[in-house]
């Protein structure tokens, strides 16, 4: 399934980062998934969390730098060989993986991961015909 | 177009002739300081120059520079150079603190100045079928009074409206038929995003304006013609030498033309005050030859700029001075290199970023460093790190082309730099030398 993901120019700086999950924890916003791209001087910080319309008005009332992308989660099971089988699956298929995440839970057995890909109905398409990797609900 | 001419005979008088102007002109001037200027006179004593030393420009290297100090000493009578009787007006510079620069003008002295400004409109298209609205201030500031002269010697139809007042401004120039705009670039910008958001562009019948008085970019040049749909003509003045229209732009729309039966144009190196050849770039300064009342010789500008001497489509012999590059008041020397804050900004604005950047300047083991803090803006964020990377790249070979030496870009959270009272810290130097 396609999920918006927010990401947020942050300085790498002490205390940035503790600054954005207050001003989130504050306003009831909860993370499902964090992940940190960094450079010597900033970061992005890429999140999914129960209400991302409430997060990405809150960021931007406070002048953070957004910008919002639809991304994929899918599910892969909790086994040697469960993300490489999807990977395959997908190589197969022609879709890159830009850059991929993990979800803080899991459920039933299986890992969730978040994926970018340029093209996410595609691999929604994909996934249509292979249930095992397949998430219909979110969080 | 035909090309227009406000005095045909002027500009474009073969260079002997405007040579022939000026040699004369400044030998009749640099009598009349000596003897009506006891301020500028003690100072060619201290130089050990006479009237009888200066035989024709080629001497003008001899004289002192004054600067704006000096004007300050002197206020307020120190530089009127006629009786009081003879002056009819003065104007004065915006300047926000200590003593302001009063400037004297005697009848003719204005209309010298109105000839100018006449030529500058002509030399943009406008002609007595034109209806003029200027909203530039009027008042002290030479900015209104200077193209509102110049308007009426053209015959314009001239709207005084001074500045603000948007909402009158718009009426009127749909109402009126405005086809000629004068005012600041920033304002002329600003009445485009009105004209826009009104959707009143269908309404508006401008073909051309002159907007000067501020720095202005290439890039807010196409602005501004997109969004009011007219030529935009620059024009350089300052009222130490009497206001607008000491340059103009014409047609080429690549520089201006100094009105050189005026003013002596020369550019000089900042730092040592020797006059530089054509074509290199420094510190611009102007002799006013004919004008009475305040005749400034060798006054430093400050605005850092290029000359140059060359055939001009538009059939004008004026020798033509680049866009200000900068200020030496803010110049930067940075491993021995000029450095100009506004050719940062301009590689910065190029880029898709905002003006609000700060350079930071400091000395590590020895060698000038030179980092530029970038604020990054939402359509240059993404949430791929490569993306960012590339565009920080961008950045950095632009700023090594501009400036000649290598810059560090850091990109900085929004609103991060600095400001005091609204207005952003372009430069820290952080060095003790």
């Amino acid at each position: 399934m396609t999920l918006n993901q927010i990401s947020v120019f942050l300085e790498n700086r002490t205390g940035e980062l503790s600054a954005i999950t207050r001003l989130l924890s504050e306003n009831g916003v909860d993370l499902r998934a964090l992940n940190i791209a960094e450079t010597s001087d900033y970061g992005i910080i890429r999140f999914i969390s129960n209400d991302q319309r409430k997060a990405a008005a809150i960021l931007s009332a406070e002048d953070y730098v957004i910008s919002v992308t639809p991304v994929s989660a899918v599910a892969v099971p909790d086994r040697p060989g469960g993300l490489s089988g999807l990977l395959a699956l997908m190589a197969d298929a022609g879709l890159n993986v830009g850059y991929m995440y993990s979800v803080f839970s899991e459920s039933a057995g299986k890992a969730i991961m978040i994926m970018r890909v340029e093209d996410p109905e595609k691999l929604d398409a994909l996934l249509a015909s292979h249930p095992e990797y397949r998430m219909d609900e979110f969080c | 177009m035909e090309n227009q001419y406000y005095q045909k005979e002027i500009e474009t008088a073969s260079p002997e002739t405007l040579r022939k102007w000026q040699d004369e002109r400044l030998v009749k001037q640099v009598r009349h300081v000596w003897n009506d200027l006891p301020y500028y006179r003690k100072k060619m004593e201290e130089a050990g120059v006479t009237p009888d030393d200066i035989k024709s420009r080629d001497d003008l290297y001899k004289l002192p520079f004054l600067t704006k100090d000096d004007l300050r000493d002197a206020y307020p009578y120190g530089f009127l150079a006629v009786p009081r009787k003879d002056c009819v007006r003065i104007q004065s510079t915006s300047g926000t603190t200590g003593k302001r620069v009063v400037a004297f003008y005697t009848k003719e002295d204005i209309d010298l100045w109105e000839d100018c400004c006449a030529r500058a409109i002509t030399a943009a298209g406008g002609t007595a079928d034109d209806v003029l609205q200027v909203c530039y201030g009027y008042g002290l500031f030479t900015g209104g009074a200077g193209l509102h002269g110049g308007s009426h010697k053209v015959g314009c139809m001239t709207l005084p409206m001074s500045s603000g007042n948007t909402d009158r401004q718009l009426q009127f120039m749909e109402d009126l038929g405005t086809t000629f705009l004068c005012c600041t670039p920033s304002y002329a910008q600003y009445l485009g995003e009105c004209v826009k958001e009104r959707g009143l562009s269908d309404r508006i019948h401008l073909r051309a304006g002159i907007f000067g008085a501020e720095a202005w970019s290439e890039e807010m040049r196409r602005d501004i013609e997109k969004t009011l749909g007219l030529k935009a003509y620059d024009i350089y003045g300052l009222t130490e030498i009497s206001g607008p229209g000491v340059a103009f732009e014409c047609c080429e729309q690549n520089g201006m033309h100094i009105n050189e039966d005026h003013f002596i144009a020369e550019i000089i190196d900042p730092e040592t005050g020797k006059v530089l050849p054509e074509g290199e770039k420094g510190e611009l300064v102007f002799t006013s030859v004919d004008k009475a009342a305040f005749p400034l010789i060798r006054y430093r500008t400050r605005d850092i700029c290029v000359l140059h001497r060359g055939k001009c489509s538009c059939g004008r012999t004026f020798l033509k001075m680049s866009k200000p590059m900068g200020r030496t008041d803010d110049m930067l020397i940075v491993k021995g290199v000029n450095v100009f804050p506004s050719q940062i900004e301009t590689v910065l604005m190029e880029l898709g970023y905002t003006s609000n950047y700060q350079i930071v300047v400091d000395r590590v083991n020895a060698t000038d460093t030179i980092e530029v803090l970038v604020e990054m803006t939402a359509e240059n964020f993404s949430d791929e790190l490569g993306k960012i990377t590339a565009i920080e790249k961008n950045i950095l070979s632009a700023l090594k082309a501009m400036l000649g030496i290598s810059a560090k870009v850091r990109l900085v959270a929004p609103k991060s730099i600095e400001r005091s009272e609204g207005k952003a810290i372009r430069v820290i130097d952080k060095r003790k030398i």
